[in-house]
């Protein structure tokens, strides 16, 4: 958390929903995949379910 | 006032009272949930059960009228409810059994078969199990269907929270970075960083895991509602018939359910009588093969009296609605990395909501101060004058 970032003007709904929604759009194809079928697909939802895990503790980690 | 402040604290009045409503609940949920991902796991570890014989592929597979008379024998007094494919082990069978056809199946017992050798396995009492008591708190808390419905308005609560928690995400975010965390604050700012954050990147998850678990809570009328739906209607010319008597055997009425669908393998037969049949049917419900279809099942319906095919249809959508949530609520459909992965998210949800619970109380604590030190700077004015 850098001084600029506080300081910085008011955001846009868009700038602030950006990451949450990528997430989001991670999530649902990590949700659905493992159910579509398995081998690659529970790879995949392994792969995207990880986002959530880890961007919070990373964003800590690194304040 | 502008029209987007007051809207705002709409928003955050409804985040913060149906967040407060639930949490006490979520928060059980949560922690009775964390052990129910790795129940097979706990079972396995704390209690001993006989293993089923481990045979080469394609060795048959045992008579189920015999797997049935042999599972009976050693349970005098007890009829079945269910012929069970042990979901977990393709070598053993489960007959669910009970005191009478009358009786309430969830509170059944178990009695495990070798699928191969017909051979009675064991019969364990699972109600005194942890995961049995903790399977019991986070569905009903003992409280049967009341119990059931009440947890399903929490976690609709729940799921109006999260939305709302979306709203008033925006205007705390205005001046911060995505995923920003100051670290040199003190606790009522860290905690509000780790709630958003936290928060925020849960949405969808929670919603979906909250939002299943809510339909969940429904289960026991999704199934009234099929048995006076659809089992009514597939069974309609048979409905004064009395319990048959002989019943046909039960190695031939699954024999005839497969030929309906060639591709689809049994998941388990409900009996003439049971819930999940008419008193002269055997009702043989058949399963798919991937993770989605495996949990999507189509019924059979086999007379018990001539071993005929009555009838087989699709289930309706809100029974298959049913049986969707029930994959995505609990996590078990994508192998260990995927149980682990929940187990991760729901101890998120339990620091989601403990900040939440913290960040009100710092407010509530504060506000009172504030509204003591209004009063008391009256008090004060009011002496000024008076004196």
């Amino acid at each position: 958390m850098t001084s600029s970032n506080s300081t910085s003007a008011r955001k846009s709904l868009s700038r602030i929903f950006a990451v949450p929604a990528v997430l989001g759009v991670l999530t649902t194809i990590g949700l659905v995949s493992a159910l579509v079928g398995d081998g690659i697909f529970d790879g995949l939802s392994w792969l995207t379910l990880a986002a959530p895990v880890a961007i919070p503790v990373y964003c800590i980690a690194r304040a | 006032m502008s029209a987007s402040r007051k809207s705002f604290r709409r928003w955050n009045w409804v985040h913060k009272w149906s967040s407060l409503v639930c949490t006490v609940f979520m928060l059980l949920l949560c922690i009775t949930g964390l052990p129910l991902i790795f129940h097979e796991e706990i079972d396995e570890l704390l209690h001993e059960q006989v293993p089923a014989a481990q045979v080469a592929a394609g060795t048959p597979k045992a008579d189920l009228d015999r797997v049935v008379a042999n599972g009976l024998a050693r349970e005098p007094g007890q009829v079945v409810h269910f012929l069970i494919w042990d979901p977990h082990d393709a070598n053993s069978l489960l007959l669910s059994v009970g005191k009478s056809l009358d009786v309430d199946p969830s509170t059944n017992r178990f009695v495990r078969v070798d699928a191969h050798t017909g051979e009675y396995l064991d019969a364990p009492d699972v109600t005194g199990r942890f995961t049995y008591i903790m399977f019991k708190l986070h569905t009903d808390m003992f409280a049967g269907l009341p119990g059931k419905l009440f947890l399903g308005l929490m976690g609709i609560l729940f799921c109006v929270a999260i939305i709302s928690g979306i709203v008033v995400y925006a205007p705390s975010m205005r001046k911060l970075s995505f995923g920003a965390y100051r670290r040199d604050r003190n606790r009522a700012v860290r905690w509000l960083d780790v709630h958003n954050l936290a928060g925020i990147v849960l949405v969808m998850w929670a919603l979906v895991v909250g939002f299943t678990g809510v339909i969940n809570t429904w289960a026991d009328l999704v199934i009234k509602m099929w048995q006076y739906g659809q089992l009514a209607e597939m069974t309609s010319a048979y409905k004064d018939k009395p319990l048959v008597v002989r019943p046909s055997p039960i190695e031939a009425a699954v024999r005839t359910a497969l030929e309906t669908e060639r591709d689809m393998k049994p998941s388990f037969v409900a009996f003439p009588g049971t819930l999940f049949s008419s008193k002269t049917h055997y009702a043989i419900f058949l399963r798919g093969d991937t993770p989605v279809t495996s949990r999507m099942l189509k019924p059979a319906l086999v007379d018990a009296e001539n071993g005929q095919l009555t009838d087989s249809r699709e289930m309706p959508w809100y029974v298959s609605t049913l049986l969707l949530s029930q994959p995505l609520h609990f996590g078990d459909y994508g192998g260990m990395p995927m149980k682990i992965i929940w187990a991760i998210l729901d101890i998120f949800t339990v620091a989601v909501l403990w900040t939440g619970l913290y960040l009100w109380f710092r407010r509530l604590r504060s506000a009172r101060s504030v509204a003591r030190m209004v009063s008391l700077s009256n008090a004060s004015k009011r002496a000024l004058h008076a004196s």
